[in-house]
């Protein structure tokens, strides 16, 4: 085990903590900053839906892997941000501007809802947000208007300032702009007293009643934020789908948040992002190895939705901590070798059981 | 500082590369090559359309095979890449992604669902790739008017208004009942019918929507009958129409019956207590045994190909295949894409010699269908009732 020596108060606020964890954030960074030199503009507009989704993905990490409520809607939160924002951006309103009102109006959605659903656990919290999220696909639908219904809404593109950004590493660094601040936001959220009243209600709300920490608000606020980071995620997909209609943010794209969040890794904001390329790149590899496969497979229709749903099950039955404990255990196992011992991992939960008001 | 600067510096280098590349790749035409011509198509081969695309896809297949046997067209070989969207609009912009940039098709051809064609549509345009006979009858295929659309059926809006006219004036409808999905697809009629029954002077009385994988059809088919309507249409797909056909029949319903080409299918035909169900369509699935050699060499290629009979949905592919190849023959060895507009706006008076109406486009008319054909359900099988049904 590495042994930190403190030598200032500063190190204590580090949202990084080892120089190994630094180094390989940095890489990344670097990486995604260096990617427009080294991608073709497909792979960039590919890399943006990752962003986005792998942004969507943070949010319901806060609900979900954070505040420990459980929603299979979230797209609905997705949904109300990417039209909030066509139709701002339609009507002539900046991008940062709409972009904005396209969270905090998701978010207001979102605090409501968790408003009315703060007493609820479990499945009955699943079947209300999945409702929820059914209710608002038709409500969108239903809104001719604005939203142009099931015929659905063109996007304009992105104007920054008055500057058109039309090339793809453009609307790369933008797009990784946003995602870097609400990776940042989330960490400090994390360890800021609000952040740490969400993980304390997931982890006992009778421990967290006994604290003092108001839990119904701390619901609303885990909904309030992770709808509205969904929102803004909603908004920049918004300009790589280029064409909205409510059947995308159906039931479909919620499970798939949730997949991502659970193969990622529940509980880490790596884990969202582990699960964002899981899910956004699978479908390339699956397209990548039907080369090598014989030639009555590569013909089948469905052959993606098998493989996806076979790596699901494989990670929920042998690695429930996702990707995210994998490489935590890989890490590990390499630093202690060979003192590596498996009970490491195994979470001590002895207070469920009296924990429960269901 | 240092480290801004050099970011900056990075960020430039990385512009200039981009741009570099983007003005380089300035080829003759994009997706036309010496030895080939590459064409591209998103859609649904695994999701609820599959019975659309899957059958389709391999239609047009089959006219591309053959027509590379044939040794191409003007010597080049024809290259169809598919991509498989599961009728998702976000799998849609994807996969029109990768056809645009990485493959560099020369056109899309039979791209599956109206909100993924245009979304993908909005990709195509910018790079001025023509969008070539999607699977989808909305009007926004072909209307506005726009230099890279070509769409072969007439719309669902037209399909109802060339329904309702006809009965109309052959059974003196006065009253219209609509029942529907609640969808692009439900809304499109429902505009149909709305501006027909308008324009017709008949009293539309109701408009009910489902969602489309609603099964239990009592409540609006009794909604229907008490409305007392001398006419229902049907803005459904196959089950729905089973159902609510079925169930208004049984509950005393009198008035006729219409639908559109999404019913026009032989398991609606086929189900039990369909008779005198009619459906308006803009092509006819072909029967093998009339004896023109034409049908009997398509559905034995087919059936001996995919080891399945084909459907009118591989009868639209093949088609719309055998249409692009024509176009591209007419258009020259010089292919661009204003010579495979221009040579497709000259099609005039085409026969598919499936069964199907004449096509024709022009540059004011980006829809190939030039009248409709009404059938009706008649001892489990389809009937013909009227050829050239004007809209």
């Amino acid at each position: 085990m590495r042994v930190l020596f403190k030598t200032s108060y500063d190190q204590d606020i580090d949202l990084l903590v080892l120089p190994g964890e630094r180094m390989r954030v940095g890489a990344l960074i670097a990486l995604a900053i260096l990617a427009p030199l080294l991608l073709s503009s497909y792979y960039l507009s590919e890399l943006a839906i990752f962003f986005s989704f792998a942004l969507a993905g943070i949010g319901l990490m806060v609900l979900t892997g954070f505040s420990g409520q459980v929603s299979f809607g979230h797209a609905a939160f997705v949904g109300i941000g990417a039209y909030v924002h066509a139709v701002l951006v339609a009507r002539g309103v900046p991008f940062p501007l709409a972009l904005a009102a396209a969270g905090l109006l998701a978010g207001g959605v979102g605090a409501a809802l968790g408003r009315a659903v703060s007493a609820m656990h479990g499945f009955y919290l699943a079947i209300a947000t999945l409702a929820f999220s059914i209710v608002m696909e038709t409500v969108i639908g239903a809104m001719e208007p604005v939203t142009g219904g099931h015929m659905g809404m063109p996007v304009p593109g992105i104007a920054l300032f008055g500057v058109a950004l039309e090339e793809a590493w453009q609307q790369h660094y933008l797009y990784l702009a946003v995602l870097l601040f609400f990776v940042w936001g989330v960490a400090n959220l994390m360890r800021a007293p609000t952040g740490r009243a969400m993980i304390a209600v997931r982890d006992s709300e009778t421990s967290a009643r006994s604290l003092g920490i108001d839990v119904r608000s701390a619901k609303m606020t885990a909904f309030f934020v992770s709808a509205l980071i969904a929102g803004v995620a909603g908004g920049l997909l918004a300009h790589q789908l280029q064409y909205l209609s409510p059947e995308t943010f159906g039931v479909g794209m919620s499970l798939k948040l949730m997949l991502m969040i659970v193969v990622g890794g529940l509980g880490s904001i790596s884990g969202a992002i582990f699960g964002a390329v899981f899910v956004s790149f699978l479908p390339n590899a699956i397209d990548a190895l039907r080369a090598l496969m014989p030639d009555g497979l590569v013909s089948q229709a469905g052959l993606e939705s098998f493989i996806f749903g076979a790596f699901i099950a494989a990670f929920i039955i042998f690695e429930p901590d996702g990707l995210h404990g994998r490489w935590r255990k890989l890490r590990l196992f390499l630093e202690t070798y060979p003192y590596y011992k498996r009970a490491t991992f195994i979470r001590q939960k002895r207070y469920l059981k009296t924990g429960r008001f269901r | 500082m240092k480290v801004s600067e050099r970011l900056m510096v990075i960020m430039a280098v990385a512009g200039v590369a981009v741009m570099g590349t983007g003005t380089a790749a300035a080829d003759p035409q994009r997706g036309v090559r010496p030895d080939k011509v590459v064409l591209g198509s998103h859609t649904d081969l695994s999701g609820p359309l599959a019975i659309w695309g899957a059958p389709a896809t391999n239609g047009a297949r089959l006219r591309i095979e053959e027509a590379n046997a044939a040794g191409g067209v003007h010597g080049r070989k024809i290259e169809f890449l598919v991509e498989d969207t599961a009728y998702q609009v976000p799998q849609a912009v994807r996969a029109t992604n990768k056809l645009v940039s990485r493959d560099g098709i020369f056109a899309m051809l039979l791209g599956a669902g109206t909100s993924q064609s245009l979304a993908s549509m909005e990709i195509t345009d910018k790079a001025g790739i023509p969008s070539l006979f999607p699977l989808t009858g909305a009007r926004s295929m072909a209307e506005p008017l726009h230099p890279l659309h070509f769409t072969y059926f007439v719309s669902y809006y037209d399909q109802a208004a060339g329904g309702l006219k006809y009965f109309r004036k052959t059974q003196d409808v006065q009253t219209v009942c609509l029942q529907t999905h609640a969808s692009d697809y439900g809304e499109e009629i429902t505009r149909g019918v709305t501006d027909a029954a308008r324009e017709l002077g008949m009293k539309l009385l109701m408009v009910g929507t489902h969602k489309p994988t609603e099964t239990d059809f009592a409540g609006a088919a009794t909604a229907i009958k008490n409305a007392g309507c001398d006419l229902a249409y049907l803005g459904t797909t196959t089950k729905d129409t089973i159902a609510l056909h079925t169930t208004l029949r049984k509950l005393g319903f009198k008035g006729t019956t219409v639908g559109n080409m999404v019913s026009y299918v032989p398991i609606v035909a086929q189900a039990g207590g369909m008779d005198g169900y009619y459906a308006v369509t803009p092509a006819m699935i072909l029967d093998p045994k009339d004896g023109e050699p034409v049908k009997k060499r398509f559905f034995d290629a087919y059936r001996a190909k995919y080891n399945e009979a084909p459907s009118l949905q591989s009868q639209v592919g093949y088609v719309s295949a055998d249409l692009a190849i024509k176009a591209m023959e007419a258009a020259g060895r010089d292919l661009t894409v204003q010579r495979l507009t221009a040579a497709l706006e000259a099609v005039r008076n085409y026969r598919d010699h499936f069964g199907g109406t004449t096509i024709s486009f022009g540059p004011d008319k980006h829809f190939g269908g030039d009248s409709l054909l009404l059938m009706q359900v008649k001892g489990a099988d389809w009937a013909m009732v009227q050829d050239n049904l004007p809209y």
